[in-house]
């Protein structure tokens, strides 16, 4: 006897939810163009993953028959929670694009791109005082690093129950920049502090130290952190690609057409990872706000440290370029050279949080690779 | 496995840190080094070339 049922007959208020979620991601991303390559494919990925009865979601392994995994289940399977592979390229492709010049130029922003990691460690244990198991808290705590795809790779490996979330929050957060961090950069600085002027522009730097940064950074940080390998090799390997100059093509692939690739595919998978009956609990507020929380205070942690380097230093240092210490490239830098300009037009420091910036993307993958070392097994 | 305690998260946080600030320190000093060392070798090989040349 043949059967046929719509969907209707599976569907409750808490898909309604999702759905609705997943309409209002989609409503930022192309209304509000808030990081659109982002919050497009994670909407439609939530709202696929809670129409019922599609099976779209339904990820290969015993029981599940030739052609019955959905797409979004093989996607989930492979590229998220067992191979993790799509965070890891995510890195490679980030390599390919990002200009490390102004951080090999400067290099004491490494320390201010250190200090706004401080905001992992905080909502680490603030998570861990809520409840959250170890894991789960340094998939929350590693929100502050502003960095999705190390959130999304160390959260895949450590806490996949709480991958969707974790990393919409970490991507919606770095959206919402612009709105986060000013108000903490004002608290914490004066208006004097704010207007100080810094040198225009910072050292050329050669071809040779291009290449040589990512290969040195590579080969130390590996060896102290071997996890992280999957996260800062592949940055670096990225990197090596872009600045080798001998395989242009490969590296314009990686910034291109296999960024977007990975984009669409990790996307729609973080999408796909948030099915109501995962999503709609209390546990999902303290989860966002914990991110929060970690993100303001890895921005109090680089503006301190900022201020450090404004007192200690012979040559004027604008204390706000430490906020940019938080990954969440280039945002973050964009909104200190902001902030400095409409404190004083002749300010471009620009060039000098982008230092702190590109830090801050090797020091939360640091980050990451500890957490890895101690609890992936 | 890691036990759920206070003790350890403390452990888990002041390590995990102070291994960010050592290796971005580490790595701090290294690119300095190299960027100083690289920008005496360009200078002795333009001069180099340049003497070549003449």
């Amino acid at each position: 006897m043949m059967s046929f049922t719509t969907g209707f007959s599976g569907l409750d208020a808490a898909h309604v939810v999702m759905i609705f979620i997943g309409l209002c991601f989609i409503y930022l991303a192309i209304a509000k163009e808030w990081e659109p390559y982002e919050l497009l494919p994670i909407g439609a990925g939530m709202i696929l993953a809670n129409l019922p009865l599609t099976g779209i979601t339904l990820q290969p392994g015993p029981g599940v028959g030739p052609g019955m995994a959905g797409v979004l289940g093989i996607i989930l399977k492979y590229g998220l929670y067992q191979w993790t592979i799509l965070p890891q390229f995510v890195f490679f492709c980030i390599g390919a694009m990002t200009d490390f010049g102004p951080l090999i130029a400067n290099p004491r922003s490494f320390i201010l791109g250190a200090a706004a990691q401080i905001g992992i460690y905080l909502a680490f244990i603030g998570a861990f005082f809520l409840g959250f198991s170890i894991p789960e808290a340094c998939s929350i705590g590693i929100i502050g690093g502003a960095d999705g795809p190390t959130t999304i790779y160390t959260t895949g490996l450590l806490a996949p129950e709480i991958m969707g979330i974790t990393a919409t929050a970490a991507y919606s957060y770095m959206a919402m920049v612009a709105v986060i961090q000013p108000p903490i950069i004002k608290l914490l600085t004066t208006k004097k502090e704010r207007q100080i002027q810094m040198k225009p522009m910072l050292r050329r730097v050669s071809r040779l130290e291009k290449i040589l940064f990512p290969i040195i950074t590579m080969i130390i940080v590996v060896l102290l952190i071997p996890q992280s390998a999957p996260l800062v090799g592949m940055l670096m390997l990225g990197n090596l690609f872009r600045e080798s100059g001998v395989v242009k093509r490969l590296s314009e692939t990686a910034q291109n057409d296999f960024m977007n690739i990975i984009t669409i595919l990790l996307m729609l998978g973080i999408g796909a990872s948030m099915p109501a009956e995962a999503v709609l609990k209390v546990k999902t507020m303290l989860v966002l706000l914990l991110g929060l929380a970690a993100f303001g205070f890895g921005t109090v942690g680089g503006v301190l440290l900022g201020k450090v380097y404004s007192w200690l230093s012979k040559e004027p240092f604008n204390p706000m370029v430490g906020a940019a210490g938080v990954s969440a490239v280039p945002m973050a830098a964009r909104i200190v050279q902001h902030l400095g300009q409409k404190e004083n037009r002749h300010n471009f420091l620009l060039m000098h949080a982008m230092g702190p910036n590109v830090a801050g993307v090797i020091g939360s993958a640091i980050a990451g690779g500890y957490f890895l070392s101690l609890l992936a097994h | 496995m890691i036990e759920n305690s206070f003790a350890n998260v403390m452990r888990i946080c002041g390590t995990g840190f102070g291994l960010v600030v050592v290796v971005m320190i580490l790595l701090a000093a290294i690119m300095e080094v190299m960027g100083i060392m690289v920008q005496k070798w360009e200078k002795r090989r333009s001069r180099r070339l340049a003497g070549d040349k003449s």
